[in-house]
């Protein structure tokens, strides 16, 4: 009886020959992998387990003690967490969706210009190249009501301002405090999503179109049944990075309005900050994160899996 | 061949290691720095972390000097001010000495000196060693404004008190004389209200530390108080209600969006003409004399916050870190910084001087006549919160007082809650 089993070894080697190209694929990214995993790893761990502590970073002398879930649990008791997740939902789905519909629009607009499109993108591009915090500042001056430029149009059209649509101050009534943040958020960032959605126009195939305009397509239909289905990869990962970004806002509401008015425009990151580098209370600050992350992951994977069953049934 | 290549790896190894380790150390005073008490000539470097302001600008112009003089080397770290907050509770609980010298509060020490215990006692320094820093050149009550289980753990730098800033022409117009008292300010705040050229006052109205600071001194002057004896919040008292009623009064003569309004706002508002009175952090006074940005220079003047109360004080000072790796040179530099002959250097600017000899100096209260009444304020001016949760405590308080100011509580409401988000707290915290 030969030591080896001739048809195993053979069926072995057919196998990594199936696989070859994925185990070769594996290899080269094996190093950065485990990089990343011990870079990225560590920080979670040590994230996830002292969120399961009461333990305050500026007073080293009370110690930490191990809580289980209470910082989850007070959390999901205290109002104010509701609260500023309530505000991250609003401005998330308003400012995401209007960034979309615009920055499509200015996409689709920009794929007709033929000559200078180039420094047009560069152009439109500016919002986006800006600092957060200096975007935030801009507008928290604009939209003051005794000298803000567009605070002064706005109250000229009575939109806003003593007898006005939404009377009363801009940032200081929550609910134009909470548009302002959306609209600001929506001026630095639909130049990004236009940018993401440009790309994958310019690399639709042109068939489809030649077929459309055979068959009497209108602009309409055209761009409802060829140009849309085809760029669902492209609005994928635009929508993607702008729902990640848009659930850890922070550096425009800080410097518009602070959370305020009384806390109405408190997002859940700048909530975490307030507890983790005001106050120093790591241990709820962590858990806080955690929610948060817990919350960004689903809805990215929700997406990732309603996008993965339309391509099935494609 | 092999043995020549591990050899060769292992030298290249611990030649990497003790480069990585020679860089890591630190090298600051040449060596191991002689500590205070074994006496020595300062040397070496130190690092400074500090928040621009008008008068932190200035005093940082005038660092060549201190270099050339003494051989210490000062390498300024200027970023934002909460940054800088963060960075120093990090430095402070991590015990790495990383900043030498840094920006300390009166509010803050409970934290860095009760909590951590980083923060290194100022005041035995000129018994042990001859050093003066000036002491006695201090009001008590500054002196005590940093100061902590009864040690000095940081020199005064900037005297920043709230004043009542008004408009020297409009009152006069209006046959006024400057405020006196609380109701004398909201009756002229109302008389001289002609909206929109100019309101009659502002609010520094944002949450967080700009309400909180502007309400507690309505709270004093009112006859009310933060804490009891016993140090229990008494927050959902008439006297707290009647300020909030009082801060809800003065809105209506304030310019729309005083809801968020933080103190450079505040100034600006009074600078740019909009407002005929404003309660003001005296280290805005520079913005107000700058002709560039101004346009009220010499039309306007200071008079201490109305009435016999305490007002908030919410000066800045620096203070060595306990972990330092150049206690000599730190010293040295806070000394410098500190001494009445840079100070006076920075009073043309605008600055708010904490020394009575500058301050009280009749030649130069001719001069900068903004420095009589800050003399005056001085003596009334308090930390208004010592504790170590005054973050939570300000941001809970703030959070009510901008919802009773943005009309979404009523004043009765806002304390109430207040008073029970204080008590939750305390107790948690203790």
């Amino acid at each position: 009886m030969p030591w080896f089993n001739h048809a195993r070894v053979a069926s072995g080697c057919s196998l990594l020959a199936r696989h070859r190209k994925a185990l070769t694929g594996l290899t080269f990214i094996a190093p950065a992998a485990v990089f990343l995993t011990a870079v990225m790893g560590f920080p979670i761990l040590y994230l996830l387990r002292h969120s399961l502590n009461k333990e305050n970073f500026a007073n080293p002398a009370a110690g930490a003690t191990f809580i289980g879930l209470g910082n989850y649990l007070a959390l999901l008791r205290n109002h104010e967490f509701w609260q500023s997740t309530t505000t991250t939902t609003t401005i998330l789905l308003f400012a995401v969706a209007v960034e979309f519909v615009l920055g499509l629009g200015v996409a689709l607009l920009l794929q007709r210009v033929l000559v200078g499109r180039r420094l047009l993108i560069a152009l439109v591009l500016i919002p986006s190249m800006m600092m957060p915090i200096a975007v935030g500042l801009m507008w928290r001056y604009m939209l003051d009501d005794g000298y803000g430029m567009v605070a002064y149009y706005l109250n000229r059209l009575a939109i806003t301002g003593q007898g006005g649509l939404f009377p009363g101050s801009i940032l200081g009534t929550a609910r134009t405090a909470l548009a302002s943040i959306v609209l600001t958020d929506v001026w630095e960032w639909t130049p990004f999503m236009a940018l993401i959605l440009l790309a994958g126009l310019q690399s639709l195939p042109v068939d489809p179109y030649e077929a459309a305009a055979v068959d009497g397509a209108s602009g309409w239909q055209e761009f409802w049944h060829v140009t849309l289905p085809m760029l669902r990869a492209a609005i994928t990962v635009a929508l993607l990075i702008r729902i990640a970004d848009a659930m850890r806002i922070l550096d425009i509401v800080f410097s518009m309005t602070n959370g305020g008015p009384a806390n109405a425009t408190q997002t859940a990151q700048l909530y975490s900050y307030r507890i983790g580098f005001q106050q120093f209370n790591t241990g709820l600050a962590f858990a806080q994160v955690v929610l948060v992350a817990s919350a960004t992951i689903t809805v990215c994977a929700l997406i990732f899996r309603q996008v993965a069953r339309e391509r099935g049934a494609a | 061949m092999r043995g020549t290549v591990r050899v060769t790896r292992l030298v290249a190894l611990v030649a990497v290691l003790t480069l990585v380790a020679a860089a890591c150390s630190s090298n600051k005073g040449g060596g191991e720095s002689p500590s205070p008490s074994t006496g020595g000539k300062p040397s070496g470097e130190i690092t400074f972390l500090v928040s621009s302001t008008p008068t932190v600008d200035n005093m940082l112009k005038m660092l060549p000097q201190f270099e050339q003089q003494t051989g210490i080397k000062v390498n300024v770290v200027n970023i934002d001010y909460d940054a800088m907050t963060q960075k120093e509770t990090l430095d402070l609980r991590s015990k790495t000495g990383q900043y030498d010298v840094f920006w300390v509060e009166g509010t803050f020490l409970a934290r860095y000196s009760g909590q951590l215990n980083a923060l290194e006692p100022l005041d035995t320094y000129p018994q042990s060693q001859g050093v003066d820093l000036g002491l006695s050149d201090l009001s008590p009550a500054l002196a005590n404004n940093f100061s902590y289980g009864g040690h000095l753990y940081a020199m005064p730098f900037e005297n920043t008190l709230m004043m009542a800033a008004y408009r020297t022409d409009l009152y006069q117009k209006a046959g006024l004389q400057p405020p006196a008292t609380l109701a004398e300010y909201v009756s002229d705040v109302a008389k001289l209200n002609s909206p929109p050229s100019a309101y009659g006052t502002e609010i520094m109205g944002q949450q967080g530390e700009p309400i909180f600071y502007e309400w507690v001194n309505w709270l004093w002057g009112d006859g009310g108080q933060l804490f009891d004896s016993s140090d229990k919040p008494t927050l959902d008292t008439p006297q707290a209600v009647k300020a909030t009623e009082e801060l809800l009064t003065l809105a209506k003569s304030a310019p729309p969006g005083v809801a968020n309004y933080s103190w450079d706002q505040a100034a600006t508002s009074f600078a740019q003409g909009q407002v005929s009175t404003a309660v003001l952090f005296s280290d805005q006074t520079p913005s107000l004399l700058d002709p560039s940005s101004s346009k009220v220079v010499g039309k306007w003047a200071y008079t201490p916050f109305p009435g016999t109360n305490d007002t908030a004080f919410g000066g800045y000072a620096w203070g060595m870190n306990a972990f330092s790796k150049n206690k000599p040179a730190a010293l040295a530099f806070i000394q410098w910084a500190t001494s009445a002959e840079v100070l006076k250097q920075l009073v043309p600017n605008g600055s708010s001087p904490p020394r009575l000899s500058i301050l009280n100096d009749p030649t130069l209260q001719a001069k900068y006549p903004w420095l009589e009444a800050e003399g005056e304020a001085s003596s009334r001016a308090v930390v208004p919160i010592s504790n170590a949760s005054y973050f939570d405590l300000v941001d809970a308080l703030s959070t009510d007082l901008n919802a009773a100011l943005t009309g979404s509580k009523t004043a009765q409401e806002a304390m109430s809650d207040a008073q029970s988000q204080w008590e939750q707290i305390l107790s948690s915290a203790a």
